[in-house]
């Protein structure tokens, strides 16, 4: 199992087909409850292990789709930033809300940083401390998130294309804008206006219909961006299904370690590596995952970041 | 007063609406501008002119400050953005696009100021005499940026062939991504897919929008920068204009810091709510230090007041 495999859950689905024509024939078919059976073939040392990997991969998949919500938001106070500065008005209140969104976006990609070197360190302690029964549950998750999400994929595929033609529509119309404004500034570089003006003033006419259009053009490739978003958040669902998956399999494994008599499961792993026994934590229950990732990103400084 | 207001804002950003009708002519030499209309004026009428060739060149300024914001504001969003999906650190950019938008707040809030405060000098006076020197002005002006774009001319053309080139070949990605997701949403995939991909197909379209998508954005970017540099180019005009209010407001700075020139009309007059109490009243500033008296009065003003 590597770390490329892993993440492809999510960040690569390419790479997924490939186990898929690989190793199906091992894992044939998996039941809605397959944490349990996964968990029951092994030691508590390597449930442990397991969970902290599927704990590290929920929260990062889980920051990912949190930054991804950022982005529109972010581009759409930009321009509506820009065209309070050329229309005149005052842009305060976007400045604000961009201020603000800059802020979240900086604190998460913080955790994020965190976040992922802890799911560096985690998987390089793996590659060293792998066995075959953790090495084949891990796949095996892998092969059950990748079929719920073909069958999320095929559920939603109607709807998908709905959204992909209406962005092809306005792409399109947005495209034709674009080369009509090439036209025109084509037109103005040899001398053609579209009204009549005396000759002195013709150069001074033709810098005034650029600056006149110029928030014009600038709307249609918003536009473009916009649809280019939105369509970008139809195809992220997909995404967010995944986080679902993680989430589904981690409160599992969270129940299947924490129901038994042993020892509680503890979180393993910092940005540093494996931690000493001493800075170990109970792994937090599903419910407290985020307050979790607030109260580690607090404790880095900001020197660690 | 009012078809002053509009020559005046025509003067940096309307400026084809008085050029068919150009016909009347006016002094245009500075000197005898000064001559013609200012010899004749009462202090108070000197000390209203002053006023207002000091708003319009503060609010050109800042007009010129704020332009100069654009372009980097969307730069740094795209660069924020590429880099937090490519895992690269951002922090650098999301604080310099901060600091950015801090001082944009600055700017932005001294122009609303300056311009509230050019609609109260606006309603105040309505003499003949000055609105004759305004005018008089808005056409020389118009001469001069009409001589500068002439300057200009080989420059603009090759600028605005080369965003014509650029919007161009931006158009035509846009028409071919257009025609990508079409195909999509058939099914149609640009790759050959295996048989066991086959059955996967919706799966991958998802992962290829996910995947592409930054791309394309940077393409819409790409377009997004053609349009800034195309406007910025054309927005040396607004640079033009205001070198031309700055001259005239020297002219009036001189002759209201002349030694003769009573003292109480060498000064600022309204507010961006009211004209000024007495008390309130400031010398108005030296033309090269317009920006630092600006920025004094922003900070004058509370932040509910800006917002």
């Amino acid at each position: 199992m590597t770390k490329k495999i892993i993440l492809s859950t999510i960040f690569g689905l390419f790479s997924f087909f490939l186990i898929i024509t690989q190793e199906q024939q091992n894992f044939p078919d998996f039941s809605k409850n397959i944490c349990f059976k996964l968990c029951q073939a092994m030691s508590f040392q390597e449930q442990e292990i397991f969970a902290n990997i599927v704990y590290l991969l929920y929260v990062n998949a889980l920051l990912d789709a949190t930054i991804d919500r950022y982005y529109a938001p972010l581009s759409h106070v930009t321009q509506q930033i820009r065209r309070n500065m050329t229309d005149f008005a005052n842009p305060n209140d976007e400045l604000a809300m961009a201020y603000c969104l800059l802020e979240d976006i900086s604190a998460i990609t913080k955790a994020r940083l965190i976040y992922n070197t802890t799911l560096e360190e985690c998987l390089n302690y793996y590659e060293q401390h792998k066995t075959e029964t953790l090495d084949n549950a891990l796949q095996a998750l892998q092969i059950n998130a990748q079929e719920c999400l073909q069958k999320w994929a095929h559920e939603h595929s109607e709807h998908f294309t709905k959204s992909l033609k209406k962005s092809k529509t306005i792409l399109s119309e947005n495209a034709q804008n674009i080369l009509v404004a090439s036209n025109m500034l084509k037109g103005l570089s040899k001398g053609a206006l579209p009204f009549n003006t005396t000759e002195e003033n013709k150069r001074i006419a033709a810098i005034n219909i650029v600056m006149k259009n110029n928030p014009i053009f600038m709307n249609h490739a918003n536009n473009i961006s916009n649809t280019l978003d939105e369509t970008m958040d139809e195809a992220m669902n997909i995404i967010y299904i995944g986080v679902e998956i993680y989430r589904q399999y981690y409160e599992d494994i969270y129940a299947i370690i924490t129901s038994s008599d042993q020892d509680s499961a503890t979180i393993l792993f910092d940005e540093y590596g494996l931690l000493p026994a001493e800075y170990r934590s109970s792994l937090p229950h599903v419910a407290t995952v985020k307050e979790e990732i607030y109260k580690t990103t607090q404790q880095y400084s900001s020197s660690h970041v | 007063m009012k078809i002053i207001k509009t020559l005046f804002l025509s003067l940096l950003f309307i400026v084809c609406t008085p050029l068919s009708s150009s016909t009347h002519t006016y002094d245009t030499s500075l000197q005898e501008w000064q001559q013609t209309y200012l010899t004749a004026m009462s202090p108070e009428q000197l000390q209203f002119t002053a006023n207002f060739l000091y708003l319009s060149y503060a609010i050109a300024i800042a007009e010129i400050k704020i332009r100069q914001f654009i372009t980097p504001l969307s730069r740094l969003n795209h660069t924020i953005r590429t880099k937090v999906i490519t895992y690269k650190d951002a922090t650098d950019d999301i604080a310099m696009l901060k600091t950015l938008l801090d001082r944009l707040s600055y700017v932005a809030g001294a122009r609303t100021i300056y311009m509230e405060t050019l609609k109260v000098c606006l309603k105040y006076h309505n003499i003949q005499l000055i609105d004759n020197a305004l005018v008089s002005i808005q056409y020389d002006a118009q001469k001069k940026l009409s001589a500068w774009t002439y300057e200009m001319l080989d420059e603009t053309n090759n600028r605005l062939a080369k965003s014509s080139e650029n919007f161009s070949l931006t158009g035509q990605y846009f028409q071919d991504i257009s025609q990508l997701y079409n195909n999509m949403s058939k099914g149609i995939l640009p790759i050959k897919l295996s048989k066991e991909q086959e059955q996967h197909k919706f799966l991958i379209i998802f992962d290829a929008i996910m995947r592409n998508n930054n791309e394309l954005l940077m393409l819409a970017e790409q377009g997004i920068d053609t349009i800034n540099e195309t406007s910025d180019y054309a927005a040396t005009l607004i640079t033009v204009g205001a070198e031309i209010y700055k001259q005239y407001y020297s002219v009036m700075y001189e002759i209201i810091t002349a030694p003769t020139f009573d003292k109480q009309y060498a000064t600022t007059m309204f507010s961006m709510h009211d004209v000024l109490p007495k008390e309130y009243k400031s010398l108005l500033p030296d033309p090269h230090h317009v920006f630092e008296h600006m920025l004094q009065t922003t900070k004058l003003y509370t932040q509910t007041e800006l917002l």
